[in-house]
């Protein structure tokens, strides 16, 4: 019997306070079966933490108000450190499109633009989760 | 070493990333994990359960916050495990009390926060809440604190497996408030009546406070009078007192019979679970796919009727074989 679900760690800024977005997603993702962690971090270290003690799936963050790359750089390493090499790292909120290389080559899997059709984020998440590394 | 052994070793050494994965292991219901768990029990035991529960929005994970901080300021290592409700309709979840918890635990490696989302068990808790517990406790944290999932009403799960339950309250909740007196006795240990910043709260604490609730012990246990206290989670204010008033419950219960009969009934409620998973996995499911099942009812009827009988007889067998040992 299988009871295995996918888990999903939401991250955004704590002084951010663009919430909509960030809702939406969350009920979406846990409308298609996966169990959400939502919080607001204040250090990207605090991401990592949560997704080792979480054991999360999927590390999901929300930038509205820029810093994409800045969050990237610390985040892949700070996940790696801590032998969380298998999990799926993606983006999503406000962030321009020229970034989304650059990103990826820091490690980020997928970057996600705004206005995108319902299902679109959970049929990603579920058909590359497990799949991920973090090289 | 065997992986049962090398993964049990690395829980017990502290490591976060195994003790985050065994727990999913737990939850998932793997029989590996079993395993990890028997090689952790003797490591298990000496951390103190904290249950906390109220109605939703009482403030619950604020309040788990807040006494993070000031166990963490006692110099006592903390695990939290927290329940949020799965969705019925699609079994996702979503889970918000991280977030109350960030700021008291942030770069603490003394602080391990883990989220279950209830997956269809009632009584406030996850299943795998009771083992998740253990494999905090064997990581070597000095306090578990467990918040449920806070519908308020039937979360007796948690008195199982606490030493000491705080029941959360907040003013205003009028007929709510009556309707739970009448629940305190069976499962508060300690009521906190919280958002004492707010209007209100100082009628609500006055008004419970005067209540005078009691809990009766177990045989030869004398009774405990449930304190009621003021806090507001937001200000940090009354929590030194909380703690105070949950350590001297958890000091009075550990000299009577209050705790030998807690232990023996988390003892039994492992049994059990273990005995059930076991047998739902080796014999029911096999035993449902081998049958037709136009009769479902009848089918099951006849079938523990059979797994019955075979164990009575199994047990005569034994006795009997015991004896002709003995002559
Ligand atoms: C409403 C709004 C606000 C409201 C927010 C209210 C609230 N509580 O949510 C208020 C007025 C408070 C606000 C404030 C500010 N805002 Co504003 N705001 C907007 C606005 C108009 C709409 C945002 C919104 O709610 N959209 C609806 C939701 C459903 O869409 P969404 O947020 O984009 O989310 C979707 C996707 O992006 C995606 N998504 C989001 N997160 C994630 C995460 C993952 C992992 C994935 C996969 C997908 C995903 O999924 C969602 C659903 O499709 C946008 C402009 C715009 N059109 O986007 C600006 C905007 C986001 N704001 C902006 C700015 C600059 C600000 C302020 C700094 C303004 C200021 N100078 O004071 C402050 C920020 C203060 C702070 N500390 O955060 C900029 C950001 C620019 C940038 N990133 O480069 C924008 C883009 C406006 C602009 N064009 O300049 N804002
Ligand atoms: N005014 C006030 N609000 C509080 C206090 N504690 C918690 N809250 C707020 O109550 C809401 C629910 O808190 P939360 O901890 O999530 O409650 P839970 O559902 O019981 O876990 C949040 O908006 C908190 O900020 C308090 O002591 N005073
Ligand atoms: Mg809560």
């Amino acid at each position: 019997m299988s009871q295995e679900r996918i888990k999903v760690l939401l991250a955004k800024k704590k002084i951010d306070v663009h919430g909509r977005g960030t809702k939406l997603i969350a009920r979406e993702l846990r409308d298609a079966g996966m169990e959400v962690v939502y919080f607001r971090f204040g250090v990207v270290e605090e991401i990592a933490e949560a997704a080792l003690q979480e054991d999360v799936d999927v590390v999901a963050v929300s930038i509205m108000t820029s810093g994409q790359m800045q969050v990237a750089r610390e985040l892949i390493p700070a996940l790696k450190e801590r032998g969380m090499t298998d999990v799926l790292v993606i983006m999503g909120g406000i962030i321009p499109e020229v970034d989304f290389e650059p990103l990826r080559e820091l490690g980020v899997h997928r970057c996600f633009p705004p206005g995108l059709p319902g299902g679109v984020v959970a049929d990603y998440i579920r058909e590359n989760v497990g799949t991920a590394t973090l090289a | 070493m065997d992986a049962t052994t090398d993964q049990a070793e690395q829980v017990v050494a502290g490591s976060a990333l195994h003790a985050g994965r065994l727990i999913t292991r737990i939850e998932n219901g793997r029989a590996d994990a079993r395993a990890v768990l028997r090689s952790l029990a003797p490591h298990c035991g000496k951390a103190q359960l904290i249950g906390v529960t109220g109605p939703p929005g009482a403030g619950k994970s604020t309040l788990v916050s807040a006494l993070i901080r000031e166990l963490r300021g006692r110099g006592r290592t903390v695990g939290v495990i927290a329940v949020d409700p799965s969705s019925p309709f699609s079994g996702g979840a979503l889970l918000g009390d991280r977030d109350r918890m960030v700021e008291s635990s942030s770069g603490d490696s003394g602080v391990f926060i883990r989220s279950l989302a209830s997956r269809g068990a009632s009584g406030g808790l996850a299943a795998a809440a009771n083992d998740a517990v253990d494999v905090l406790d064997a990581m070597g944290k000095d306090v578990v604190i467990v918040e449920t999932v806070g519908v308020g009403q039937g979360e007796f799960d948690i008195a199982r497996i606490a030493h000491t339950v705080v029941l959360v309250l907040v003013p205003g909740y009028g007929d709510a408030l009556q309707a739970m007196k009448a629940g305190i006795t069976e499962i508060a240990d300690v009521v906190v009546v919280n958002k004492s910043d707010s209007p209100g709260a100082e009628q609500t604490f006055k008004e419970l406070a005067a209540q005078g609730f009691q809990r009766t012990g177990p045989d030869g246990g004398p009774p405990w009078p449930v304190p009621v206290l003021q806090a507001s989670a937001l200000r940090h204010d009354g929590i030194a007192e909380l703690v105070d008033a949950v350590d001297e419950h958890h000091r009075f219960t550990g000299r009577t019979a209050w705790r030998t009969a807690h232990e023996h009934a988390r003892r039994r409620a492992r049994f059990i679970a273990f005995a059930n998973d076991r047998l739902r996995e080796e014999l029911l499911e096999t035993a449902a796919d081998a049958r037709a099942l136009t009769d479902p009812y009848g089918a099951a009827e006849e079938f523990v009727t059979e797994l019955i009988e075979a164990h009575r007889r199994l047990t005569a067998h034994r006795a009997a074989g015991a004896e002709t040992e003995q002559k």
